[in-house]
């Protein structure tokens, strides 16, 4: 048994790590929740508490910074109307920086809800975002 | 590219012949080096994994998470084949349970990649990080497979004699165990190895570069526009592009002006030191585990300075405080604060005029 792996899959099944999963999982692998919470608490991709349906993190890291990563963020606080660490009021999106995703060769770049988006600009962030609000 | 090579029947057949002396004998004639950095024979590693004590393990370490490194994921995506055969070798090698454990950021690749490990019927587990930076270290990447924080352990032991769950355990980078159905199968070119080239750059991409090319004919090859510094990922040091243009890109050459290739990132990069600098110094403290006194206030205090560096609010003396941080920093428990200091450090010799200039009186 592989904890990351049991935290990925409750994670992937309700969007964040649901208090009362946890506490399911640590009665089956007879560990404390504390335990477990410590872990979770490390990792960034890993949230204890609820955000948007969508989750959009904006690689910050120099490659990126050097090819639009400022408009980037500019663009999706218009679009959005949120900053940084801030989630829309319905709930849809939750807008964060992270640290390099390995896309520096299409950049600036980001990830949403794992999948990859590259060369990222104004127009290709609108249809992004108005295709993720219409499902 | 050598990366891309379709390993053909015949391959896999002499491969398959070989017994586990055959195969540690084989990689360390070729004097295959560890590709993540480390630059430590990987036969040697696998010859010491093999004699400890113990059930093995085995760990292909696929959390690339050196900011302007993206070439594991062209493997991982382009020839996962070479690299599941590389792990096959050494679980065949070291008769240990393989693990390959895939950063938090590249869970799209994930499932071709278990679909290849299917494929080829390899017991293979697939662990994803969580975007963590410090996971890339093999100690700290160890504890977060166990279920742990992912920070770092104090060496010795090391992995090779007690590792995961403390067994004797081999971890390896993607690019490195790519290499090993090369050398097995006789068509290894030792001098070719990967670079990721990013930045102010026209035609970013990986390149497979060999030995002894100058960085001025690296710029051009993807097009630097007009570089005025060169960063080696956020670990190897930052270069100042003019001095160095014409100095030749290998570990012998660099390392006698410290700077470091490690896992062959470049970031050309036309922007204001102080910018790259903050970056960076960022970049160290959202990552720093917290674990080490150096690296969790130390690191915080010199990001501070950088700020006021930044938006020219700095003296002199904040500058003076800011080297001798950084040089304290190589007190740090593991590499991620050595490094940020390290980096620091070499941002400062390599343009101290620049930085100096903008300091208040």
């Amino acid at each position: 048994m592989i904890l990351l792996e049991e935290l990925r899959k409750i994670q992937e099944k309700h969007g964040y790590l649901k208090e009362s999963e946890l506490m399911e999982l640590s009665a089956r692998l007879s560990i404390p929740l504390s335990k477990i919470y410590s872990t979770a608490s490390f990792y960034s991709f890993f949230c204890t508490e609820k955000k948007g349906t969508h989750i959009i993190r904006v690689c910050n890291n120099l490659s990126c910074v050097a090819n639009g990563y400022g408009k980037v963020v500019e663009c999706l606080e218009e679009v959005l109307g949120i900053k940084p660490g801030e989630t829309t009021k319905d709930g849809m999106f939750t807008l964060e920086t992270t640290s390099c995703i390995g896309c520096c060769d299409r950049p600036p770049a980001m990830l949403i809800d794992g999948k990859a988006y590259t060369n990222l600009d104004r127009e290709k962030i609108k249809s992004i975002i108005s295709g993720l609000s219409k499902v | 590219m050598q990366i891309m090579t379709m390993l053909e029947k015949s391959d896999i057949e002499s491969i398959i012949k070989m017994d586990s002396m055959e195969i540690i004998d084989k990689l360390k004639q070729s004097g295959l080096k560890g590709r993540s950095g480390s630059n430590f024979s990987t036969g040697l590693k696998w010859e010491m994994t093999k004699n400890a004590p113990g059930k093995k393990a085995l760990i292909c370490n696929a959390d690339e998470g050196e900011p302007g490194t993206f070439k594991d994921k062209l493997i991982i995506e382009k020839n996962p084949e070479l690299l599941l055969w590389g792990i096959e070798a050494g679980r065949r090698a070291l008769d240990a349970e393989c693990f390959i454990y895939l950063r938090g950021e590249y869970e799209y690749l994930r499932k071709g990649l278990e679909e290849k490990i299917k494929e080829l019927g390899f017991p293979i587990t697939v662990v994803s990080g969580a975007g963590s930076y410090v996971c890339g270290e093999e100690t700290a990447l160890m504890e977060s497979i166990e279920g742990n924080r992912g920070m770092p352990r104090y060496k010795p032991p090391y992995p090779s004699t007690c590792g995961l769950w403390k067994r004797p355990t081999c971890i390896n980078n993607v690019e490195t165990l790519a290499n090993i159905p090369l050398i097995l199968s006789g068509k290894w070119k030792p001098e070719l190895r990967l670079f990721s080239l990013s930045g102010n750059v026209k035609k970013p991409g990986v390149y497979e570069i060999a030995a002894g090319m100058k960085l001025s004919e690296i710029a051009s090859l993807c097009d630097a526009s007009n570089p005025k510094a060169v960063c080696l990922g956020y670990s190897g040091g930052i270069i100042p592009y003019e001095k160095f243009s014409g100095t030749q890109v290998d570990d012998k050459s660099f390392s006698e002006h410290s700077f470091f290739i490690g896992p062959g990132s470049m970031i050309f990069l036309d922007m204001d030191i102080s910018k790259i600098l903050l970056n960076i110094a960022e970049f160290y403290v959202h990552e720093s585990c917290g674990k080490c006194i150096p690296c969790r206030e130390g690191g915080y205090r010199m990001l501070e300075i950088i700020r006021k560096i930044d938006s020219g609010k700095a003296t002199k003396d904040d500058m003076e405080e800011l080297e001798e941080l950084a040089e304290y920093m190589d007190i740090a428990f593991c590499l991620l604060g050595k490094s940020y200091g390290f980096v620091v450090k070499s941002a400062i010799n390599g343009f101290r005029e620049e930085l100096e200039s903008g300091l208040r009186c």
